[in-house]
């Protein structure tokens, strides 16, 4: 009892380092206390960064960012199967796609958990650490989802959130600007976020609309996303929540916005007016090997988890293309329904 | 008149604990670190001033139903009134930071009406009391002829050198809009 006692109350404790230090990322970055803060000079509107080796200005039909879930550890896509995900996703689209996964949400400064923190070695250790298990719920992993989670939770936060969600904008707008995309070209920007991701993306869209001028959709893969103000701004949410995600019911308890007795919140409102629409994919959980990535399981047609998402994701992207465009692409929009 | 003592230090402690929960506003507003410590004072000394109101209020509202009042009780139960804000460092948290000054607020109010049930009032008069002083605090804001915002800030300004902080959200819509961070205009000088 009293081992079980102690570690309890050092998982509170850890908690609380975690929740408590989550805010000073961003309000360090902000204030200028921290090496990492904001810097006017990289204006978005000031100059355009220099962009990626073998990509021209304006050669994508679609600019695709994707941010990871709250297991993600650096700036990349998160794993192979994330990545083999989008693959499918760029494969069903009919355009060329620029994917662009070179941002880490949980950064206010788009600065990983291996960047220049004092922590380094210490999420280094445990990411090495958790490679050797093929179970996701080992303390390796979830010391990092606390820490990734605290920050959604900052994101989620009427005080903190327009801060840390401007700066993540601001690095989202560099990586679209340095993979070749067009300022004031009025193409629409897709944010596709898993997990605690789409609370992220949501929180960024806010200004990377008015920034960028351009209409902003957001695909939720189980996207755990508040009653945030940014869903007022955002043009389309989708989100993807499987029929056995734990955050299905989870959602409406943590975010009382969720709740249909709250008609005039920002979810209830952008879902009246049609912005926010949830799809529910059958069977999928939110992690483990049922996830919204699965290539090894199937459904009774067949088909793995990720062609399914990969199918309606796509679907959904095209449909929004169609509408921002007004183009009569009917052929390529039956293609991906069928 | 050691409790007053120790009432003060509570007091002094809570407020100073509720203020590093609060800190956002001074971060948000880019206090740079040599007038960091010092806004927190600033911060302090509006509580009391809140204090203080409080104090007047509940005075009058004693003395206008006939009520006998001792000044040390009603001292004292004012500045323990904010014990609950001991855990004001807690409003840092985020997402849940909110929700928990909602309900320190609402331990302020609980312990304006125990302490008042033991000056002998009845629980409805006491209840009416602490609604009728939760209200005051939004009416004396629109008063003609007094606006403490105005002499809130005016304190902030004299300590901190800064006029008073601006919303997050108000503060970067600015950068969005001028493109540049919020910076306080300088006070007209005198000569």
């Amino acid at each position: 009892m009293s081992i079980l006692a102690t570690l309890l109350g050092l998982a509170l404790l850890l908690l609380l380092v975690f929740a408590f230090s989550a805010p000073l990322e961003a309000l360090g970055w902000w204030s200028g206390w921290s090496e990492r803060r904001f810097d006017l000079s990289r204006s978005l509107t000031a100059s355009l960064p220099p962009l990626v080796e073998g990509i021209e200005r304006d050669g994508a039909d679609y600019d695709l960012v994707y941010l990871t879930g709250i297991i993600g550890y650096d700036e990349g896509a998160g794993g192979k199967r994330e990545v083999a995900l989008l693959e499918l996703v760029e494969a069903r689209l009919h355009g060329r796609v620029q994917l662009i996964h070179d941002v880490f949400p949980y950064s206010v400064s788009n600065n990983p958990l291996d960047g220049e923190r004092v922590f380094r070695r210490l999420w280094q250790w445990l990411d090495q650490r958790r490679q050797y298990h093929q179970n996701p719920i080992t303390p390796y992993n979830w010391l990092i989802i606390l820490r990734n989670l605290m920050h959604v939770a900052v994101s989620a936060d009427p005080r903190y959130g327009p801060l840390n969600n401007f700066g993540l904008a601001h690095e989202i707008g560099q990586s679209l600007l340095r993979h070749g995309y067009a300022p004031g070209s009025n193409k629409p920007i897709y944010l596709i976020a898993y997990s605690g991701g789409g609370q992220m993306s949501v929180g960024a869209a806010r200004y990377l609309r008015p920034v960028f001028n351009a209409p902003v959709m957001v695909v939720g893969l189980g996207g755990v996303i508040s009653d945030d103000p940014g869903l007022s701004t955002v043009d389309r949410v989708v989100n993807l929540i499987g029929t056995r995600d734990v955050f299905r019911v989870v959602s409406p308890l943590l975010f009382p916005g969720h709740l249909s007795l709250l008609p005039y919140s920002k979810w209830n409102r952008a879902r009246r007016t049609g912005r926010l629409r949830t799809i529910l994919v059958p069977d999928i959980t939110h992690f483990g090997r049922r996830d919204y990535f699965s290539r090894s399981t199937k459904q009774a047609d067949g088909r793995s988890h990720a062609e399914i998402v990969s199918e309606i994701v796509a679907a959904q992207m095209a449909l929004f293309h169609q509408d921002v465009y007004n183009k009569s692409d009917i052929s390529q929009t039956d293609r991906l329904k069928a | 008149m050691s409790y007053l003592l120790g009432s003060l230090i509570l007091f002094m402690l809570a407020a100073l604990s509720l203020t590093v929960g609060q800190s956002v506003v001074l971060f948000a507003n880019r206090v740079p670190p040599s007038r960091f410590f010092l806004s927190v004072w600033a911060s302090v000394l509006s509580l009391m001033i809140t204090a203080v109101g409080q104090f007047i209020f509940l005075a009058l509202v004693l003395t206008l139903i006939g009520h006998d009042w001792s000044l040390l009780a009603l001292l004292i139960l004012v500045l323990i009134s904010d014990v609950p804000y001991l855990l004001g460092f807690l409003v840092f948290l985020p997402y849940l930071g909110n929700p928990i000054l909602r309900l320190l607020r609402l331990g302020e109010n609980l312990v304006f009406f125990v302490g008042l049930l033991s000056f002998g009032l009845d629980a409805l008069t006491t209840a009416v009391v602490v609604l009728s002083m939760g209200l005051s605090t939004e009416l004396w804001r629109h008063l003609p002829f007094i606006d403490p915002d105005m002499i809130l800030d005016r304190i902030w300004l004299l300590i901190t050198g800064r006029p008073a902080p601006e919303d997050p959200a108000v503060l970067v819509e600015h950068l969005l809009e001028t493109g540049q961070f919020y910076q306080p205009e300088e006070e007209p000088s005198d000569t």
